[in-house]
């Protein structure tokens, strides 16, 4: 994944959350090249301050990058390990057209992250 | 009102959205190259990626339990067998002990990664911030107390 790093310059780049309706055009905080900021550090620490009883990391990336931020494709970079239970993969695709070949996807992909409702994540029990 | 030194405030600018994820964060660069290609000739032009100075850039894992530790790790075992080129950090709590005759879980994984994986650590103080339920919803770093090589 380096070659992230010779993305155009801005201060967010976060791919899109695939896997809800992309006409709410939301973006997921799985994956976040940022470029270091005091002003941006400002603004977030602000929205920390602000954030309301539901407000999760997802929330404030949103409400302040949705518009502005460099989108990462989410394919090859942000593939969910619940995709592999989907039954329609045209979304993580990009087409309705391509067969959905797991073996291949799993090649391709460069970020895999785990998250598979209602399947809870990992937690280490001591 | 808590009150950050400009120093920290600097520091927690690479940092600061090391709690929105819970797994990676990449550094942009400051300066992009054009793009080259092979020559008709067929001899190679020079790559954008032949002059960048890697060190100027960072993965950043998260690390505020065990369970992400683990997985940080597991990250960086992955990026270090690729041979990426970019530094490594893993933020973790002050808690988290690397001293050598510390036999905990967390200790080891951090003397892994730093001694096999080239992962810098740096120890962090974490706030935790609840929801009205008290279920956690995020916790971040207020402030680092070693120094950072990006910052």
């Amino acid at each position: 994944m380096d070659e992230l790093f010779l993305l155009p310059q801005c201060p967010v780049a976060i791919p899109r959350a695939y896997w809800l309706n992309f006409d709410d055009r939301v973006m997921s905080s799985l994956l976040v090249l940022i470029q270091p900021s005091e002003f941006e550090f400002n603004r977030v620490q602000k929205a920390i301050d602000a954030a309301g009883s539901r407000d999760y990391d997802m929330e404030i990336i949103n409400n302040l990058y949705k518009d502005s931020a460099l989108v990462i494709p989410h394919r090859p970079y942000a593939l969910l390990t619940g995709e592999f239970r989907s039954h329609n993969h045209a979304d993580w695709l990009g087409n309705d057209i391509q067969a959905w070949e797991p073996g291949e996807i799993l090649k391709e992909a460069k970020f895999l992250h785990f998250s598979d409702w209602p399947i809870p994540k990992v937690r280490v029990s001591h | 009102m808590r009150t950050v030194s400009p120093k920290a405030l600097r520091s927690l600018a690479v940092i600061v959205f090391c709690f929105l994820t819970a797994f990676m964060l990449l550094i942009l660069p400051f300066k992009t190259s054009s793009r080259s290609s092979v020559s008709g000739h067929g001899h190679h032009v020079s790559q954008p990626e032949d002059n960048i100075d890697w060190s100027r850039f960072a993965y950043i894992q998260y690390a505020t339990n065990t369970a992400y530790l683990c997985n940080s790790v597991m990250l960086f075992e992955t990026l270090n067998r690729l041979h990426s080129k970019p530094e490594r950090l893993i933020l973790c709590p002050t808690t988290f002990s690397v001293d050598g005759t510390e036999d905990s879980v967390e200790s080891r994984l951090l003397r892994k990664a730093r001694d096999e994986y080239k992962v810098i650590l740096v120890p962090i103080e974490v706030q935790h911030r609840n929801a009205d339920d008290g279920k956690l919803l995020f916790s971040l770093p207020i402030r680092i107390k070693s120094a950072c090589t990006l910052c």
